[in-house]
């Protein structure tokens, strides 16, 4: 069995307790705008191109799939990831997003960063969407778990309840996100209403799940007084809860959005001060800790 | 830098009136004993050494260094910045003093006589007048900050830690006894007594030197100074003058007293010999933390202002005599550092499986604060390589101490002065360059062959192999050469009397009374030299993509017309990314230079020659008479420092930095520095985090790490040249992101988050 990744990125502290290797999986349900992850949402293998390497030579654009103009333009949505003008580029400029992996050779990279994990550490599955290639997530964490590592799993949540209930037993710790408390207003930023994604996370804290609420925020999206009481009243009904993680918006996926040649998402970079307000707001709504 | 109290001019007098009377000293004693003339010299320059206390002292012993003096090592930054040894003579220091326009026609002269007569007495010059043909050859400056060459000599005694528990337990009275009980033997010889009775003059001269401010201090009160402030000091002196230290503050007085009127800078393992005294006076009440806390400011404050250098202070480890009093003082030293701030001391911590949690945390605020300190050393491991490279039994092995950057000495017992330095990547340039050296466009080194007999790579290894060698059997010569000079000059009488064996066998340090006299040898470029072997083994052996001629030329021109193949360059495989082309290059090229070294002890007759890879700014310093290289670096850059890559070429994650790392057979060496910069983020978010790096580092094998916390100044630094910082990663949340595979604006704007 074969999945799709992008990339496995050791010592990541910031997805789960302790030293992490991080797996990103390609292919997700969901289109966030604001998403700091592009090159995961489409789930086959795409071409990334960095500008500042670029000089516009042309040498890439002979493409079979005429993603890629004569100057150096490009249309990540033509790309069919054959990896051509990776070839030809001359800057080492285009690489391609977006391997087959079997879970064994997942487990092979991992090994050497093992020993970083010690009692807390171990391995993140992100991206993308992990639940988007159930099975394979489901054979990665059985395996991670077969070999001792603990397993935390990041999800959007949406994806059918069946697949995390097949996951649920090999994975110690979900990051679960919840973006957007309104189901309108989720359908408009994300392409789906979260109504399945409601139904999944209190099913999984009704399965006894250990849980960290992540909760992006983005100003002018959701950073409202309704959804910081929408995250609260999670908490308290939800006692599987342990934590919340606030991630403020940041302006990095831009750079990787230009790499696929794609314009920049338009949200601005919250203020420290606005960051550290809205921490507080929240976690004097909150029945838990609230963490930046 | 400059601007240190004990180097100042202005505490030199027109008619340098001490250096004439210790001129004199020096002469009328020449002919008899060694020690007796190193003593009656000591009598004139200690008295006028020993400088009057100031405000916000709380003990007495500042220090103050003249142009003429006996010492395991001097250096003026106004002259040279270079280090001298035993009777050194700071000629420049002399020649600013004879040419102020206060003095007369007269006055210049008779200073001028002085300056000839110590420009061949002095005991670097002495060891220069040794020199035979292939030394002067090739090492025909000692400026390794300024000219070109491979090799450099250097002129000291340096990072010997003395016996301050001793000290501290028998006090000045307790040694002089020690010493004339060993003078009752009949069977010494004359050198032998002249030494032992000399030491005892030693003493009674330190007891005078503490009469001296036991009179100055009695003067301040009558003139109306706080008793509060200078009784306490006075009562210390008066003690310390009758019988060992009685408590906390005169172990600390006792010990900055005998410590600064040595020149020496490292203080050993503090915990131990302050440990038992700190606890009897907490435990009874005598003293609060916050006096503790302040005696110890005192103690860093007199040491900031007489040194520009070292003033390494060593805590935790196995083998202490009570460890729990000597991690109790370990608190109040580090709370004492916390509120320094300072470039001294520089803190270490001897890290062990099982020791005190509270230690580790202060520490770790203390990296967190951004000091750099305390430098870390993998305890269980450091013993092993100390037991295995200086030949000693496991015991003694734990009683390491380390100094500088973190090179090995086993405390009291042995030195190890780093006093040769090799350029790695310029014995490479020689090498290419037929025995010449291109900068000064002399020979220099062997010539081995032109660049075109080099047709298999493993030739132009050898080749560069026996170049080492070469250099290095001269480097060991002259680090004999070094001490068999001092031996001749000089007892050292202020380290003999706390070095172990000297009272015993009754001889000085280097003179067969040290146990181990050992020698350690700074290598740089390590990685710059193996990261080239692998570029050109790929580049013109493998894929034949040029000549060897060809790539040398372009070397010559740094690159000039070809920035093409420089990239090439370096993006070939490099040390720092867990790749095992690279690595293994670095292995071959170490673990050459570790061994050609080691070799060399026993045909100098020392107990250990090892190298020592440290991170002091030399790299910087050779780099700039170093043309390109052909790991892609440009000509009169820095080169690689310590054990670690090349900055910007670790991109790869920590994990995979520190498997390159550990493939190094540090165990080979006297220390290896491995530098690690962490963001402040991973410290005050992810604790636990750090903790495990470490403990992970440490069961890799990693003998130390020198943690360093980014300032604001090197971040800024970072976000305008984030190629040197690829490595640097700042962590996000989800975000998916190689440092390397965004653009230098992104990645500047992610240095830029760490900021907060």
């Amino acid at each position: 069995m074969q999945g799709i990744i992008t990339d496995i990125i050791p010592f990541s502290v910031n997805d789960g307790p302790g030293i992490r290797t991080s797996v990103f999986f390609k292919g997700c349900p969901l289109r966030c705008q604001w998403c700091h992850n592009p090159e995961t949402q489409e789930p086959g293998p795409q071409a990334m191109v960095l500008p500042s390497r670029c000089v516009h030579c042309g040498a890439c654009a002979a493409c079979p799939s005429g993603a890629r103009g004569a100057h150096g333009e490009y249309d990540s949505s033509r790309c069919v990831g054959c990896g051509l003008c990776v070839a030809r580029c001359p800057m080492e400029a285009c690489r391609i997003s977006g391997m087959a992996v079997t879970p064994e050779e997942v487990l092979a990279q991992i090994i050497p960063d093992r020993p970083f994990f010690r009692t807390r550490g171990g391995v993140t599955l992100t991206g993308g969407e992990p639940m988007f290639q159930p099975e394979f997530a489901v054979a990665l964490s059985s395996l991670l778990r077969e070999n001792g590592i603990h397993v935390v799993a990041e999800t959007g949540g949406y994806a059918a309840w069946e697949h995390f209930a097949e996951i649920l037993p090999f994975v110690n710790r979900f990051l679960f996100d919840w973006k957007i408390t309104d189901p309108e207003l989720h359908r408009r930023y994300t392409g789906a209403d979260n109504l399945l994604i409601r139904d999944n996370l209190e099913k999984l804290c009704g399965s006894g799940a250990d849980v960290v609420l992540r909760c992006p925020v983005i100003p002018g999206v959701n950073d409202n007084q309704a959804h910081f009481q929408g995250i609260a009243s999670l908490t308290k009904t939800l006692p599987s809860i342990r934590q919340v993680d606030l991630l403020p918006y940041h302006a990095l996926g831009n750079d990787k959005r230009a790499q696929l040649g794609l314009p920049g998402d338009g949200f601005s970079v919250p203020e420290e001060e606005t960051v550290q307000r809205w921490r507080e707001e929240l976690q004097a709504l909150c029945a838990v800790p609230v963490c930046l | 830098m400059r601007g240190y109290l004990a180097w100042d001019d202005q505490h030199l007098d027109d008619g340098l009136s001490v250096e004439f009377r210790y001129t004199e000293a020096y002469k009328e004693n020449t002919g008899r004993g060694l020690a007796s003339r190193e003593l009656a010299c000591l009598r004139v320059a200690l008295p006028a050494a020993a400088a009057p206390v100031q405000d916000g002292d709380l003990l007495v012993g500042r220090r103050v260094f003249r142009p003429l003096g006996v010492a395991p090592s001097y250096w003026d930054d106004d002259t040279d910045g270079l280090d001298n040894v035993s009777f050194y003579a700071d000629i420049g220091r002399i020649e600013r003093v004879m040419n102020r326009p206060s003095q007369t026609g007269e006055s210049r002269a008779a200073i001028a006589r002085m300056i000839d007569f110590w420009k061949t007495e002095n005991v670097n010059a002495k060891a220069r007048a040794k020199f035979d043909e292939t030394m002067r050859r090739e090492m025909p400056s000692d400026l390794w900050n300024i000219d070109s060459g491979v090799i450099f000599g250097l002129y000291r005694l340096v990072f010997s830690q003395l016996d301050y528990d001793k000290l501290v337990r028998l006090g000045l009275p307790g040694l002089k006894n020690e010493v004339l009980s060993r003078l009752e033997d009949q069977s010494l010889d004359a050198d032998q007594r002249d030494f032992l009775s000399s030491l005892g003059g030693l003493i009674d001269l330190l007891s005078d030197i503490l009469g001296q401010y036991e009179e100055r201090l009695g003067a301040m009160i009558a003139e109306g100074k706080d008793p509060a402030w200078i009784g306490p000091m006075l009562d210390s002196v008066k003690r310390l003058r009758a019988g060992p230290p009685a408590c906390f503050r005169d172990a600390l007085q006792l010990v900055w007293f005998y410590s600064g009127m040595t020149g020496g800078r490292d203080f050993g393992r503090m915990d131990v010999y302050f440990g038992d005294l700190y606890a009897q006076d907490m435990d009874s009440g005598k003293l609060t933390e916050e006096e503790a806390v302040e005696l110890l400011l005192s103690f860093y404050r007199l040491m900031q202002d007489t040194d520009s250098r070292d003033g390494r202070i060593v805590m935790g480890g196995l083998g202490r005599r009570n460890p729990e009093n000597a991690d109790r003082v370990s608190l109040a030293i580090m709370q004492a550092g916390l509120r320094f701030r300072q470039l001294k001391p520089e803190f270490s911590l001897r890290m062990y499986k099982g020791m005190n949690e509270e230690v580790i945390h202060l520490a770790f605020r203390m990296l967190e604060d951004g000091m750099t300190y305390p430098l870390l050393f993998n305890d269980e491991a450091s013993t092993r390589a100390v037991e295995n490279t200086m030949h000693v039994s496991a015991e003694e092995a734990m009683q390491y101490g380390f100094f500088g950057c973190g090179e090995y000495v086993l405390g009291h017992r042995s030195i190890g002065t780093p006093n040769d330095i090799i350029n790695l990547a310029k014995a490479l340039e020689v090498t290419l360059h037929e025995g010449i050296d291109p900068i000064r466009h002399c020979p220099h080194g062997l010539n081995l062959g032109t660049v075109e007999s080099f047709d298999t790579f493993d030739k132009l290894l050898s080749a560069y192999e026996r170049q080492v060698e070469y250099f290095t059997e001269i480097a060991a010569r002259h680090q004999r050469l070094v001490y068999d000079t001092v031996s001749e000059n000089s007892a050292m009488l202020m380290m003999s009397l706390l070095m172990d064996d000297c009272v015993e066998r009754a001889k000085p340090l280097v003179s067969g009374g040290v146990r181990y006299m050992a020698g350690t040898y700074e290598t740089y470029g390590n990685t710059t030299v193996a990261d080239s072997f692998t570029a050109i083994r790929e580049m013109v052996y493998e894929k034949k993509l040029l000549t060897l001629r060809e790539l040398v030329d372009i070397l010559d021109v740094d690159f000039a017309g070809h920035e093409d193949l420089r990239q090439k360059l370096l993006r070939c495989p490099k040390f720092g990314n867990d790749d095992p082309v690279a690595d293994a290059m670095a292995k071959t090229v170490n673990t050459h230079v570790f061994e050609t070294t080691a070799r060399q002890a026993k045909a100098q007759g020392l107990s250990s020659y090892l190298v020592v890879m440290i991170n002091n700014g030399a790299n910087v310093d050779l780099g700039k008479n170093t043309l390109a290289t052909a790991d892609g670096r440009r000509a009169f850059t820095f080169l690689s420092n310590g054990n670690n890559p090349m900055a910007g070429q670790d991109h790869k994650g920590l994990p995979a930095l520190l498997r390159s790392i550990a493939s190094t057979r540090m165990e080979l060496t006297a220390g290896t520095a491995q530098n690690l910069k962490l963001t402040k983020d991973l410290f005050t978010k992810h604790p636990d985090a750090v903790r495990d790096l470490i403990d992970t580092a440490f069961d890799m094998g990693i003998l130390s790490l020198n943690i360093s916390v980014l300032s604001r100044v090197e971040m800024e630094d970072a976000m305008i040249h984030p190629e040197l910082h690829q490595n640097l990663f700042v962590r996000v949340g989800g975000f998916s992101a190689r440092f390397v595979n965004l653009d230098p604006g992104t990645q500047a704007d992610m240095l830029a988050r760490a900021l907060y």
